[in-house]
């Protein structure tokens, strides 16, 4: 199913003429290519750096932006991702990992809650590690709930080849994710 | 089977039906990376800015006029997108000799002119002689400092807009033990373009009360950081006050006692926040010189002593001059009288002295406290008396009571008439003085305090703080006509707090502080716009929106959009192959072009001189550019450009360059304004080396010859009439390294009957 509802898309055709109807479109869009940028560069002044330059990228292209069955949202990341690559171009991936991850996890038993904290995190984390491409798909699946086809077309690669990079990706965190068993020390006997 | 029908996504289903991976899957699916931390006013300030650009590159004619005044649309979006400072470069330097690699990506923006330079280091570097290979064209004088491995290069003067800027990093000398040879690295050479220029109009707007809308503010410091501010003399900059923790050195245990004291200093500001330089350490109360050239400002010396210094304002204030001495701390900044002189109170007597800290003989008799300002010239000052309030003449002493009664606040407009507000017991009074009489524009009856009196560019209004008589009531402001018609517009929204408003010098912000819920005082910036312009504005907006569509038609390279805005005769130009619409693949392409400058020949005719600026196809850097003078001329509703001339042609980096030229009628005079991208060497520019030819190639003898250095910008006051001119930039001029231009630089002026 084509990305992008009639309501974006007239919205979006608005803006091409309209200052108000391009505001709100930064309105609907900025914490996704805000919390996108983050999650690439781990900088807060980047992060808003790169925000300021894919918005304004926008504005200055609007008039180009045509319909081909893609949401909005789509293009805003495809410059973000721009964006970030010629951040680092020259940089060689110097990132800094910091933070975890937040919960959202339903409740359940402490050891449980523990363990899939820990899990997370380090999940997480490890999408960091690894290459831009693969990781750069699975934050917009995992994060940002995008479409494979969506995927495609913010990295300008086909379906296969996205699900090819998830697949590796996934396959990579895996590897690099350590067994269940004693991955974490709690301070009681299971089932007490 | 999933585990969690909240997380269903078919495609991943489908991706890993089965196999060791749903794990992995799920927990990703089962969480979400932490939220980024977000300071919400860079969502607001963000937005601000992009609905200001919005408003001028989607949809000039539909939005109210001023501020959607039209630039080159791809250079005006980019300009604002750079709106942080700029991190150009990093070397690479653990452990082994440092690469550069640092090169502005295409793209990344254009950079605000006031912003400082940031070259970031990954290791220890020789700080001095990185910081002394430092080179940038077009010459410019600059400073430094580190911020960690971070090299800081502050410009003295914001870099001119237009401009494309190489910044080298030339290693000279030997490194310093243990950090790795500065000398091994190749330079880094760092490219990036300023931000436009706003295009002046051929008529200078009106800012009379009833033509004021507010358009917004934002907040650009953190509570608490700034406890003042106000605007240098160019309107670039903001001057703030803050208070910082004095460096000093603990020892091993520190407590409350050894805790670093904090001192007020005194900064430079870019108007959208970003602190500059410091200007001055244990400093406060700061007056910066009409010229802009030195700054003043009261340092405490002792509980019942403070003292007066001046400092070059491109100083640090480790070099200031102490130049008078007063007891206790004064209550207001000094009084610049012109440039080169000081007026501040001691007690019950203004006292005036010069920068070597001579005073001259004129002592004034004050109400104790009393404020003052001086006119532009500095040949009046204005203060309160025993007598009412008063203006003497600086060089005889002889003074006039232009009104009886207590005067709290002075203030001139670039006309040379004087604003005061007088406490009467029914309450406040603002009075407007001039050599033909003396005219009350505004009272209050309800007790309110008025204060802090700004005039408008253009003389024809003023902004007045106001705070209400109780103790709790919100300060606010108001605007007033100078001719006293109309009646007071409040400024903004009436329930917010607006203390201590400065309107800038360009009339198009205000400058405020106000309180927060802790009670901590935060900066903001409040934006203005025109509602209505001229005839003769609005239609210069319309004849400049269809260059700029033109221009960047040809900068995308659509030949069919580009000549839609032709006129026959200019269509013939361009096609006769004289003068290239678009350029051929694989030659130097359009990297950048603006409007230059504009002329008003008549109210339906206009001669926009546009710069298009080439650049290398294969290193993609700015080697050249040319100018075109186009008449513009309206038919019927659209403007269309009939006709095209040639104009001149440089090589990019050689000398300095002009940037901008503006003409404006200032009857009975036309005032030419030349800006410059260099730093100039300011013995070269004269009447001599920078002037205007008539159509016989006889020199024309300007009224008036000004040149600013901070500013890059020679102004001429000169009586023209009908017809053409030629404005002349010698190879005399040269920048502050001794280069001169290669070539002379000509401009046509053209006085015509819109000009009357």
């Amino acid at each position: 199913m084509p990305g992008g509802s009639e309501d974006e898309r007239d919205l979006v055709d608005r803006a091409k003429r309209n200052p108000e109807a391009f505001g709100a479109l930064y309105d609907r869009y900025f914490t996704q290519i805000y919390r996108f940028a983050y999650s690439r560069v781990r900088d807060q002044s980047l992060a808003e750096d790169l925000t300021s330059e894919v918005f304004f990228k926008a504005l200055r292209n609007i008039n180009r932006y045509t319909y081909a069955g893609h949401p909005f949202s789509s293009w805003l990341y495809q410059i973000a991702l721009n964006a970030v690559a010629d951040h680092y171009r020259g940089q060689r991936g110097e990132l800094e990992l910091e933070d975890a991850t937040s919960g959202g996890t339903p409740s359940g038993a402490v050891v449980d809650e523990v363990i899939r904290r820990d899990r997370s995190r380090r999940v997480w984390s490890a999408i960091d590690q690894l290459p831009k491409q693969q990781r750069a798909a699975l934050i917009l699946k995992f994060a940002e709930d995008r479409k494979i086809d969506d995927i495609a077309q913010i990295l300008g690669k086909s379906s296969g080849a996205v699900k090819l990079l998830l697949h590796r990706g996934v396959e990579r965190l895996r590897k690099e994710l350590p067994p269940l068993e004693g991955d974490v020390e709690v301070g009681f006997e299971p089932g007490s | 089977m999933w585990r969690s029908a909240l997380n269903r996504d078919p495609e991943l289903e489908e991706l890993f039906a089965s196999g060791p991976h749903r794990e992995v899957v799920e927990l990703l699916q089962a969480s979400r990376p932490a939220q980024p931390p977000l300071d919400p006013y860079f969502r607001n300030h963000l937005r601000m800015k992009l609905m200001a650009e919005a408003r001028r590159s989607i949809s000039p004619r539909s939005q109210p006029r001023w501020f959607a005044w039209p630039r080159t649309p791809l250079l005006a979006t980019a300009a604002a997108a750079a709106a942080v400072v700029l991190t150009v470069g990093v070397y690479h330097a653990l452990h082994q000799a440092p690469t550069a690699v640092a090169v502005v990506p295409p793209g990344i923006g254009l950079i605000r002119t006031a912003e400082p330079i940031r070259i970031a280091f990954t290791g220890p570097v020789d700080k001095n002689a990185v910081a002394q290979s430092v080179r940038i064209e077009p010459a410019t004088l600059y400073t430094t400092r580190w911020d960690g491995q971070t090299l800081v290069i502050i410009p003295l003067h914001p870099l001119a807009s237009n401009t494309g800027y190489t910044v080298k990093l030339v290693p000279q000398t030997a490194p310093a033990p243990n950090t790795v040879a500065a000398t091994a690295a190749p330079p880094v050479v760092v490219r990036f373009v300023t931000t436009p220029a706003a295009v002046s109009p051929v008529v200078p707007p009106s800012f009379r009360s009833d033509n004021l809308t507010f358009v917004g503010e934002i907040s650009i410091a953190d509570p608490g950081a700034v406890t003042s501010a106000s605007w240098t003399p160019d309107g670039q900059a903001l001057i703030v006050t803050r208070t910082v923790a004095e460096a000093v050195t603990l020892g091993p245990s520190p407590s409350a006692a050894t805790l670093p004291p904090v001192v007020p200093e005194v900064w430079s500001m870019t108007p959208q926040g970003t602190l500059v330089r410091r200007l001055a350490t244990r400093a406060t109360l700061p007056a910066v010189a009409p010229d802009g050239r030195h700054l003043a400002f009261w340092r405490q010396d002792r509980p019942d002593q403070s003292s007066l210094w001046v400092s070059a304002f491109e100083d640090d204030g480790t070099h200031a001059t102490q130049i008078a001495t007063v007891g206790g701390l004064p209550n207001r900044p000094a009084t610049w009288v012109g440039s080169d002189r000081l007026a501040y109170g001691d007690a019950g007597t203004l006292r005036l002295v010069d920068l070597q800290g001579t005073p001259p003989p004129l002592t004034v008799a004050i109400t104790p406290g009393a404020a003052a300002a001086a006119i532009n010239d500095g040949r009046f000052l204005a203060t309160a008396t025993a007598d009412g309030a008063a203006i003497f003449d600086v060089a005889s002493g002889q003074s006039k009571v232009v009104s009886a009664g207590a005067a709290t606040t002075f203030a001139w407009s670039s006309d040379g008439r004087l604003a005061f507000i007088l406490s009467a017991a029914s309450g406040p009074q603002l009075w407007v003085a001039a050599p033909d009489g003396l005219k009350q524009l505004a009272a209050s009856r309800s007790g309110d305090r008025w204060s802090d009196i700004s005039w408008s560019p253009d003389s024809s209004s003023l902004l007045v703080a106001s705070r209400g008589a109780s103790t709790d009531a919100q300060p606010s402001a108001f605007f007033v006509n100078a001719d006293g018609s109309g009646k007071p517009v409040p400024f903004a929204a009436q329930d917010r707090e607006y203390t201590t408003p400065r309107w800038s010098p360009d009339g198009g912000s205000i400058v405020f502080l106000r309180g927060d819920e802790t009670g901590r005082a935060r900066l903001w910036v409040a934006t203005v716009r025109i509602g209505e312009l001229s005839p003769a504005d609005a239609a210069q907006l319309d004849a400049v929106h269809v260059v700029t569509r033109f221009l960047d038609a040809r900068q995308r390279g659509n030949l069919a959009d580009a000549q839609a805005d032709l006129g026959p005769q200019a269509l013939a130009t361009y096609q006769n192959g004289n003068l290239p619409l678009v350029t051929a693949p694989g030659d130097p392409y359009i990297a950048r072009s603006y409007v230059f400058g504009v002329q008003l020949v008549s109210p339906d005719q206009f001669l926009v001189t546009v710069r298009i600026v080439l650049a290398d196809p294969k290193t993609h850097q700015e080697i050249q550019f040319f100018e075109e003078h186009l008449t513009v001329v309206r038919h019927g509703e659209r403007f269309l450009i009939d006709a095209v001339q040639p104009g001149i042609t440089t090589i990019i980096g050689q000398g300095p360059s002009v940037v901008s030229v503006q003409v404006q009628s200032a009857p009975p005079h036309q005032q030419v304004t030349v800006k410059f991208d260099a730093d100039l060497a300011a013995a070269t520019v004269s009447r001599e080396s920078i002037y205007l030819r008539d159509s016989s190639g006889q020199r024309t003898d300007p009224t008036d010859f000004q040149f600013d250095p901070n500013t890059r910008t020679v102004t001429i006051m000169a009586k023209l009439h009908q017809g053409r001119y030629t404005l002349v930039v010698t190879t005399g001029v040269t920048d502050v390294n001794g280069h001169a231009a290669a070539q002379e630089y000509d401009y046509t002026v053209v006085i015509g009957s819109g000009n009357d």
